[in-house]
């Protein structure tokens, strides 16, 4: 299945990670290594400058009423994946400045939409939607909202996509770069 | 033994009739007792942020209110903020035009962020600092005025009436009036009662009686908006109870209107035998270190008793217990087991007296010893579980941290003993629990160790000690529930 | 620095400022107009492993733990100061129980060697903020609404109306209909049940009520967060949360029927003074619209009966004192504490020879000087 996994150039991805399905990566976007993307529902579009870290799961699952053909998943850019974070999503967009931190969980059922954080260790599992900026955290799941978006981590980027191909093995870029005036386009709807 | 997590199997019975576990108790090396933290005194012994590990004086702690000034907690979730750094566009100036080159480098601009819930300085509008460290804005307390006010005319009112009482005093009335039991009664509002009521009040009313306006009523209380029930609750704007009652002086309940709280300091405390008034604990000043200058611990001091394993309880029955005993003291202890009702009811009685000490106890404040009704209370003892005294009296080798190496294992042991090893050795002993015994109750073992104790403070002219003690202290084991 | 110091030597040590809620503990010095601390009256408990409240006790030995672990907790975490040799202001209620009280002041005395204590009421300490003569004091706590006419100082004891109509009353009647709504035994923590109240609720006005009836349909409905699921905060929990205060049935025993009922008691001429010094407070005062709602419920009630014959008063005033609602009583300590500089405070010695508190309660204290049974 991995044959259909579409790395644009400028992404940064890890040799050593599972990419199962119809998967296009934008460039600059980084993946570490150990990393798990499952398309099974549809194709996922990643787009581009997102991080996405160590033994983060992204599911596109099947759903029951599955459009034909299936709708693909739509991760906006400057979406920050932190360790051990689990996604499962049968909506068809993320939106982008979005912080999923570490070991945090979301649901099938659960929006998202854009500049919003899931606090590390949070499960959302109820069906619920996240507008613009809402952070949540702790353990009790305390919600608030943020006046303005996350700010994005072009610094570490910059650094990562720097560093990594000295110490990992990479897949190389097979797709063409697309006019990013169409990706923001894209993005937007 | 105390654990993190798990429960306390083996208690300790402090002097004052607590139980708690050997790290929680304290030895007083004067007294030889041991304290816990219920019956010593505490006492506050210097003030610091646990943040930025700065140690403030006391003097200038007071007039921060206990709050340290470089320091922010976030008025969201609690946690500290963290100071970050963003460059703000260089502000071109026209009139200077490009006269000045470093004009043109882009400033750097300090906000406070919360790296938990991402709270910022800049969600409530507070305008980022050129600075790092300070200039925060700091908010006053809305009332403080009014506060004042209240505040100077009591304090008049106070005054007056003591100036009338010495005024009365010096005139020498021999019959109290009727007003003045009033005042005795009701306090200083009594005088205020004298006032309001136009009698006769001394000719110095000052200025801040004369000019106090007290609150007036108003006949409309401010009713909620018409439409105040159909509008829509947005629950992210409202604070919660946590967050309002984080900043007692304004309680904000609106998100909008929160504020770093500036980080309470913490302190670090010295302990003292209520009994001799020396010093049990005494950290070091320094707030990074976690060391003390004086430390009495009974870990360092009572043998210590860990169980290694024992048999299921059962009523009625005879079981086996395997303890394990150590010395942490520099000189060898000899010790024997002993039933809890055999320790001698040792009153910490009064000093022997004679001459000099009465002409001492006259010099010095009489020692306060009241509390001791109040703090010490007899424990109660289960008696379901009854201990096979074994009819032994054995040595424990000193704390010897080369002897860890040593490889010793030809030491004599019996029925009793099953090992020995440095200071430690181990035990098997018996219990029988009587047929009473509740099926499902927590089985409590209490036994009670004589040891000698050998007293290293070097002894002083007017306190001639022996070296050598003998000390007892009684231990709770807990070995599970009893079953069938 | 020197002189600083030398300074605070003679000055008399700053006095701390005591109030020990049922739920919430209000801690600070004198002379400053907020506490230091709001917290809630329990601590951690190592023995059992769990947070203990102060006011949870079955013993007076259990009482004396309690409280010797929540001071430890306000002195050395809070206030950072040392209790030794400082003089402490306690502001309690007039109905506190002896059993209490001695044990507070065995604990402050004895434990932790406070050079003196001062003994205030609340209703005293609130009349204190306001600053005038005549104050009638309804104050909302946790377990009980008060209601206290303050006359030149001095609490008229015998007309002191008290009922268990606080927080808790709302919180209870706030879990049941959020049960009947939820259709499920939620069994909310009560610090939920506390966040459902203070974010959510209100207390409508007298004419919504009568518009809304029974249903409140017209009420927007809440969806609180919790981590297992948004729950439905409907507008009948949210607007009838605060009803039993007002609810008549019960042999009268509403907030507006004590209030009148206090005035009622009162001397015949304080009572329209009282009528016209109000003071609303405490914690439980600070719902949105409960002030307003008493103040229409009074002078609607004041017409009917049973006042109709026997209370003339035809206005009522309100006052607001100068701080949050929930720290009046506090902040009336801080200020009577600070004013006379500890004079009135029993000291330690004192205690030491004789161990007993004055109190109103105890006829060895308040007879008369010229009846025939008092001693002097």
């Amino acid at each position: 299945m991995s044959h259909n996994v579409k790395i644009l150039p400028g992404a940064t991805v890890c040799e050593d990670c599972t990419l199962e399905g119809d998967i296009t990566i934008g460039s600059g976007t980084v993946i570490h290594p150990r990393v798990t993307i499952i398309a099974e529902g549809g194709p996922i579009v990643i787009a581009e400058y997102c991080i996405i870290e160590e033994y983060s799961t992204i599911i596109h699952k099947k759903s029951d009423n599955q459009e034909n053909p299936p709708k693909p998943l739509f991760i906006g850019a400057h979406n920050v994946f932190e360790v051990g974070c689990k996604v499962e999503s049968i909506f068809g967009h993320i939106g982008e400045y979005n912080v999923f931190e570490c070991r945090c969980f979301v649901g099938p059922d659960v929006k998202i939409s854009s500049g919003c954080v899931v606090g590390a260790s949070c499960k959302l599992s109820a069906p619920q939607t996240l507008v613009d900026n809402t952070v949540i955290w702790g353990s009790d799941h305390n919600i608030r909202e943020a006046l303005e978006k996350q700010p994005s981590q072009l610094l570490q980027l910059d650094f990562l996509s720097k560093v990594m191909p000295n110490y990992h093995r990479l897949r190389k870029p097979n797709g063409h770069k697309r006019q990013p005036s169409r990706q923001s386009t894209e993005a937007g709807k | 033994m105390a654990y993190l997590i798990q429960p306390d199997y083996v208690q300790y019975f402090c002097t004052c009739g607590q139980i708690k576990p050997i790290t929680n108790l304290y030895f007083c090396r004067h007294c030889l007792k041991v304290r816990c933290g219920f019956c010593i005194c505490h006492e506050v012994d210097s003030h610091y942020c646990a943040n930025c590990l700065e140690n403030m004086p006391s003097s200038e702690a007071r007039l921060k209110k206990n709050r340290c000034s470089s320091c922010f907690d976030c008025p969201s979730c609690f946690h500290t903020l963290s100071t970050r750094a963003t460059y703000a566009p260089a502000r071109q100036d026209p009139a200077a035009g490009d006269a000045k080159v470093e004009n043109k480098q882009p400033k750097k601009m300090y906000y406070l962020s919360c790296f938990n819930c991402r709270w910022t300085s800049r969600d409530v509008g507070i305008p980022d600092q050129p600075v790092a460290s300070g200039g925060w804005p700091e908010r006053t307390n809305p009332f403080a005025n009014r506060f004042g006010q209240l505040l100077e005319y009591f304090k008049a009112i106070a005054q007056q009436e003591k100036q009338d009482k010495l005024d009365k005093e010096r005139k020498k009335y021999a019959i109290r009036g009727k007003y003045i039991t009033l005042t005795d009664k009701t306090g200083l509002t009594g005088a205020m009662a004298r006032t309001t009521a136009g009698l006769p009040s001394s000719e110095s009313s000052s200025s801040a009686i004369a000019n106090f306006v007290p609150s007036q009523a108003k006949e409309e209380v401010e009713e909620l908006p018409e439409d105040y029930h159909t509008k829509e609750v947005n629950l992210k704007l409202i604070t919660t109870m946590p967050q309002r009652l984080a900043s007692p002086e304004w309680q904000a309940q609106l998100v909008s209107r929160l504020q770093p709280i500036a980080r309470p300091l913490s302190v670090k405390r010295s302990q003292r035998c209520r009994r001799c008034d020396h010093n049990l604990t005494k950290p070091e000043y320094n707030p990074g270190s976690i060391k003390f200058k004086i430390e009495l611990l009974a870990y360092y001091h009572v043998p210590e008793v860990k169980i290694i394993s024992f048999e299921t309880i059962k009523p009625g029955c005879t079981t086996e217990l395997l303890l394990k005993l150590t010395n942490p003291t520099a000189h060898e202890m000899q010790i024997s087991i002993i039933q809890p009702d055999e320790v001698p009811e040792v009153e910490e009685k009064e000093e022997p007296k004679s001459i000099e000490k009465s002409l001492e106890k006259s010099l010095n404040l009489e020692k306060d010893t009241s509390w001791r009704q109040v703090i010490e209370r007899k424990p109660l003892l289960p008696t379901t579980i009854k201990l096979h005294k074994p009819e032994l009296s054995f040595t424990l080798a000193q704390r010897d941290d080369a002897a860890e190496y040593d490889d010793d294992s030809h030491h004599e042991t019996n029925d009793i003993i099953l090992w020995r090893k440095s200071n430690k050795l181990a035990l098997r002993l018996k219990v029988t629990t009587d047929e009473e015994a509740k099926v499902g109750s927590p089985a409590v073992a209490i036994l009670a160790l004589q040891y000698s104790y050998r007293n290293t403070v070097p002894p002083t002219a007017n306190s001639p000690q022996t070296r050598d003690h003998v000390l007892y202290t009684t231990v709770a084991i807990h070995l599970g529930t009893v079953t069938q | 620095m020197t002189l600083y110091e030398g300074i605070a030597l003679i000055q008399e040590k700053q006095a701390v400022v005591l109030d020990l809620g049922t739920d919430y503990t209000k801690f600070g010095f004198t002379g400053e107009a907020a506490p230091r601390c709001i917290i809630p009256s329990q601590f951690w408990c190592t023995k059992d492993r769990r947070y203990k409240r102060v006011h949870h006790y079955n013993s007076t030995e259990e009482l004396y733990e309690n409280l010797v672990q929540m001071l430890h907790l306000l002195y050395f975490r809070h206030v950072l100061v040392n209790p030794k040799e400082r003089k402490v202001v306690v502001v309690e209620s007039l109905l506190t129980t002896t059993q209490f009280r001695e044990t507070l002041a065995k604990v402050l005395f004895m434990h932790y060697e406070v050079s003196g204590v001062t003994w205030w009421d609340s209703a005293r300490a609130c009349a204190a903020t306001l600053g005038t003569p005549i104050v009638l004091v309804v104050n909302i706590g946790a377990k009980e609404a008060e209601v206290v006419a303050v006359v030149h100082g001095v609490p008229v004891v015998h007309a002191i109306q008290s009922e268990p109509l606080g927080a808790q009353t709302l919180h209870d009647n706030l879990a049941r209909m959020l049960d009947e709504d939820n259709n499920a035994q939620l069994n909310l923590e009560p610090s939920v049940i506390e966040d459902i109240k203070v974010r959510t609720c209100f207390v409508p006005g007298r004419q919504l009520v009568a518009q809304l009836g029974g249903q409140c349909s017209s009420v927007r409905s809440v969806q609180y967060p919790r981590a297992s699921g948004a729950l439905t905060v409907s507008g009948r929990a949210r607007a009838l949360a605060a009803e039993p205060l007002f609810d008549r049935d019960r042999e009268q025993a509403s907030l507006p029927d004590a209030v009148l009922r206090c005035i009622r008691s009162c001397p015949i001429d304080t009572r329209r003074a009282l009528a016209e010094n109000v003071l609303v407070t405490g914690g439980g005062a600070a719902l949105p619209g409960l002030k307003a709602r008493l103040a229409c419920e009074l002078r609607h009630l004041v017409s009917q009966d049973p006042y109709k014959d026997s209370l003339h008063v035809a206005k009522f005033k309100f006052h607001s004192s100068p701080c949050e609602d929930n720290v009046c009583a506090w902040v009336g300590g801080a200020l009577c504490g600070a004013a006379d500089w500890g004079v009135r405070a029993a000291p330690r010695d004192q205690y030491l020879r004789e161990p007993r508190l004055r109190d109103w309660a105890c006829l060895l204290h308040n007879t008369p000087p010229d009846h025939h049974h008092h001693c002097p």
